[in-house]
């Protein structure tokens, strides 16, 4: 077992991770496109504002395009969960270990988790078959997204048992 | 709420069915991916060539090297099991729970770290390059983050039981 005092020093460490994690999965998600906009050399290279100019109304183009948002829909989710990471480790920090919004927040990160996973294997495909021109859906399930499932479903159960034994603890006290 | 415990008791069945099923799968896969890296070497094999060339790939140490991170998740699904089949039991945070958490928890941390540096380095030494390589992606790092939560839930939840205990 952690000590009270090394478990808040590596919470406050591990909320700091989440978040800069969290930051930077947003700006991967967000500028997704910045590599296939480097391909297009009808732009005249050396005019800086001119490319700029065209970069953002490219980037906030796509922003637009339903498709853009939803088939994103996966890493969305599991950028969420990091946040709701960076959120219970911060509650732990703070010392709020035995509370019920730290349930919550378990219940959360397995949430996202799980809705992640789920519209990976099979939103994205079912929304790609609608928008995109696909013939046939296909259930799409890999390694990784099997894992996310099954650890969010095991935060869901788990966050339901913290709160069943806080309410016994409780009830005790 | 004991209805509700009871509900979640009789879910936890068909996660633990599905979690082995997902152990399976993962093993499955692992084989599937190690095979499919080696049996494009060569053009027109048959399948007696490929799979003498995926057992001698074997020889390699690169080829277990790169099995780091995936059997570190294919335990996750393993240690999952144990977790599921302790809340079928019902047990509330039971030692068997908490050891199962902390096996995911730790198995998720020491995959991802092992994605993101054991596995590029080793290779790189194996490879007679040297220096130290980190190959970062979004997954990986999600994959530590929540590894660290379920690592730090194992530990509240023997803290927990310890308060429980000390009650009783």
């Amino acid at each position: 077992m952690l000590k009270q005092n090394n478990s808040k020093k590596i919470a406050k460490l591990f909320s700091k991770i989440a978040t800069i994690i969290f930051i930077a999965s947003i700006f991967f998600i967000i500028g997704a496109e910045i590599n296939d906009f480097r391909h297009y050399d009808h732009f005249d290279q050396s005019n800086i504002i001119e490319v700029s100019s065209h970069y953002i109304i490219y980037i906030f183009g796509m922003w637009f395009l339903p498709d853009f948002w939803i088939l994103r829909l996966p890493d969305l989710c599991y950028s969420a969960s990091t946040l709701a990471c960076a959120i219970y480790f911060r509650k732990i920090a703070n010392g709020q270990e035995y509370s019920i919004e730290t349930a919550n927040c378990i219940r959360n990160i397995g949430v996202s988790l799980l809705s992640g996973a789920l519209s990976d294997i099979f939103i994205c495909p079912l929304i790609a078959t609608i928008f995109l021109p696909l013939k046939s859906y296909t259930i799409s399930f890999n390694a990784e997204n099997l894992t996310y499932a099954i650890i969010g479903i095991s935060l869901i159960s788990i966050a339901f048992y913290y709160k069943i034994l806080k309410s016994e603890v409780d009830s005790f006290v | 709420m004991t209805q509700q415990k009871a509900d979640i008791q009789k879910q936890a069945m068909w996660w633990e069915a599905l979690s082995a099923m997902i152990a399976c799968l993962l093993i499955i896969y692992l084989i599937r991916d190690r095979f499919d890296a080696t049996s494009g070497i060569l053009p027109d094999m048959n399948l007696t060539q490929q799979l003498s060339i995926f057992f001698l790939s074997m020889l390699s140490p690169i080829f277990w090297v790169s099995l780091i991170a995936p059997i570190s998740y294919v335990y996750v699904s393993i240690a999952a099991l144990s977790v599921f089949r302790a809340i079928g039991k019902g047990d509330d945070f039971s030692p068997t729970l908490l050891k199962g958490l902390e096996k995911m928890g730790s198995n998720l941390l020491f995959g991802a770290c092992g994605a993101i540096f054991l596995t590029p380095t080793l290779i790189n030494w194996l490879s007679h390059k040297g220096g130290i390589k980190f190959e970062s992606s979004t997954e990986s790092f999600i994959i530590l983050i929540v590894g660290g939560a379920l690592y730090f839930i194992s530990d509240i939840g023997k803290k927990m039981q310890n308060e429980l205990e000390s009650f009783v």
